[in-house]
């Protein structure tokens, strides 16, 4: 059983990487010190794709999403959106991220409306009217005046969702954003996602080291192989969508591609195949 | 018995009534035993003192002259300590270069720079101002410099996501609200601080306010009279301190750990 690239499926381009490598140098006691962090990394996202990233920790996954989100450079390799070369943060993505990153001084709403008051392209009560339908899509009305330090790390998170939503970006750029949620509370988030994803069907580059997390939102999983970072494999994930009206985890297909992703991931870290199963 | 089970279950302002009165009738006892009122003034001798610099005017007098040096004095530094906490904190060699200075003037005594005070700046107001700006100078730099050093690089990262670009915008967006928490630490420090200078500069540079009814009224041995002006010292200190402790928990309503001294 191999795994399969979407080759005829694919309608557009919209996010291109090819052979992205990063490395990060450092000093050390006056020793300079490498480390190859992504190697010549090849992966293409279609418009409207749903796709998870997966590696264990060390893999790059997060260097990745940074490069891609234009937080940091690279060394080699090309990075396009839509055609033009990625070379810094750009309203064509936002982040949510996995610290949540809101602004502890500002209230719930003034948060969520920061995408839109840092480009003073609309009025603030355009900017607001628009922050406020945002709380809405992940059920936080209600919380417009609260300040994030009174909130959960499930609302806070939801809070950052909301903020991305308002910056309207063409990718979504999401780093482990569950990463620091309890389980239960996870579950409830990832089923909101993808309800509001279902809604807008923009462009997600999801990363996680969750198996169950990335088989269960995507519709393609690439596994990265441990460090140095490189696309491994990718798998299609063909579960039928709306995801959330089904018991996904007891659908024998959801049983069978997280074993597969599961059997590349461990193989990695074995460093070869697992003993006693055929190929 | 445990020791203040006698008053266990009663309000804490009621407790400390209590003890101070315990105090304070044990002052009038002690001093009635001594029975000198230059060694030892007696409760009701710096009561009556109080009362009388109060009628007569010269306290309100002696304390609109001490907040006046207080206030300027504090506002200059509080805004020097401000602008260059900020450009050490933001520019790093700067900062780099300034705070091992910095924590050796912060080190030197109060007292032992005065004599260098009054050669440069004279024992008027300006030098009596020096005295004061520098005692609460360093709490201030040394608070802002932290908080802008501290200042979450996380939220740096996602202020650049959202296009929040350009060193000014960083500042006035991240940098800036972020590092308040500190700032207002540094502001309750240093005004403590510049009650202490305040009564520094007016001993041991020109007489004057508060620290002239002190030095005037020791050197006619009207002990009772030199209480009666050192008592409205540490209540003015504790008074701003817990004002600016106030305000500062009015306006951060976040919390991170703040460095104090």
């Amino acid at each position: 059983m191999t795994a399969t690239t979407p080759s005829g499926t694919a309608p557009s381009p919209e996010l291109e990487i090819v052979g992205l490598s990063k490395t990060f140098r450092w000093q050390k006691k006056g020793v300079p010190h490498e480390l190859l962090a992504l190697d010549s990394l090849d992966l293409t996202i279609s418009k409207g794709e749903f796709i998870t990233v997966i590696g264990p920790s060390g893999s790059g996954k997060t260097t990745l999403l940074r490069i891609v989100a234009g937080l940091i450079g690279f060394d080699d390799g090309e990075v396009r959106i839509n055609g033009a070369p990625v070379t810094g943060p750009g309203r064509d993505r936002a982040v949510v991220f996995q610290s949540f990153g809101l602004f502890p001084w500002k209230t719930v709403l003034e948060n969520i409306m920061l995408p839109l008051t840092v480009r003073k392209e609309v009025s603030n009560e355009e900017a607001e009217a628009s922050a406020r339908s945002n709380l809405d899509k992940v059920g936080l009305t209600g919380f417009e005046d609260a300040h994030p330090h009174q909130l959960s790390g499930g609302m806070q998170q939801r809070v950052g969702l909301a903020r991305a939503l308002t910056a309207d970006p063409d990718i979504f750029l999401m780093d482990e954003p569950f990463g620091s949620i309890d389980a239960q509370t996870r579950l409830v988030m990832q089923e909101e996602l993808l309800r509001i994803w279902s809604e807008t069907r923009k462009t997600v580059m999801f990363v996680t080291h969750d198996l169950d997390e990335a088989v269960m939102l995507a519709d393609r999983v690439a596994v990265l192989s441990p460090g140095p970072g490189t696309v491994q494999d990718e798998l299609l994930v063909d579960l039928p969508r709306p995801r959330w009206e089904y018991d996904l985890r007891a659908h024998p297909r959801f049983a069978e591609i997280r074993h597969e992703v599961w059997d590349l991931i461990r193989q990695d870290s074995l460093g070869g195949a697992p003993p006693g199963r055929v190929t | 018995m445990k020791p203040g089970s006698l008053l266990a279950g009663w309000p804490q302002p009621v407790r400390h009534l209590a003890f101070a009165a315990v105090v304070v009738a044990i002052w009038q006892l002690v001093a009635l035993r001594v029975g000198n009122e230059v060694l030892f003034p007696s409760l009701v001798g710096v009561v009556a003192a109080l009362a009388d610099l109060v009628t007569s005017g010269k306290l309100v007098t002696a304390l609109l002259g001490s907040l006046q040096l207080l206030f300027t004095g504090f506002t200059a530094a509080f805004l020097l300590a401000f602008a260059l906490g900020m450009v050490m904190g933001y520019h790093k060699p700067t900062g780099m270069a300034l705070l091992p200075l910095a924590s050796f003037i912060y080190s030197v005594p109060l007292i032992a720079l005065l004599p260098l005070v009054l050669l440069l700046f004279g024992f008027g107001f300006p030098g009596r101002m020096v005295v004061v700006t520098y005692a609460s100078f360093f709490p201030v730099l040394l608070n802002v410099y932290a908080g802008v050093r501290e200042t979450p690089s996380d939220l740096m990262e996602v202020a650049r996501s959202f296009g929040i670009t350009g060193r000014f915008e960083l500042l006035r967006r991240v940098v800036l609200p972020s590092s308040v928490p500190f700032i207002m630490a540094g502001f309750r420090l240093g005004i403590g601080r510049a009650v202490v200078g305040m009564a520094v500069a007016e001993v041991f540079l020109r007489l004057g306010g508060i620290g002239a009814l002190i030095v005037e009224n020791g050197a006619r041995f009207r002990t009772a009279y030199v209480i009666a002006a050192i008592v409205p010292l540490p209540l003015l200190g504790i008074a701003l301190t817990k004002a600016a402790g106030r305000f500062e928990q009015r306006i951060q309503y976040w919390r991170y750990t703040a460095v104090t001294e």
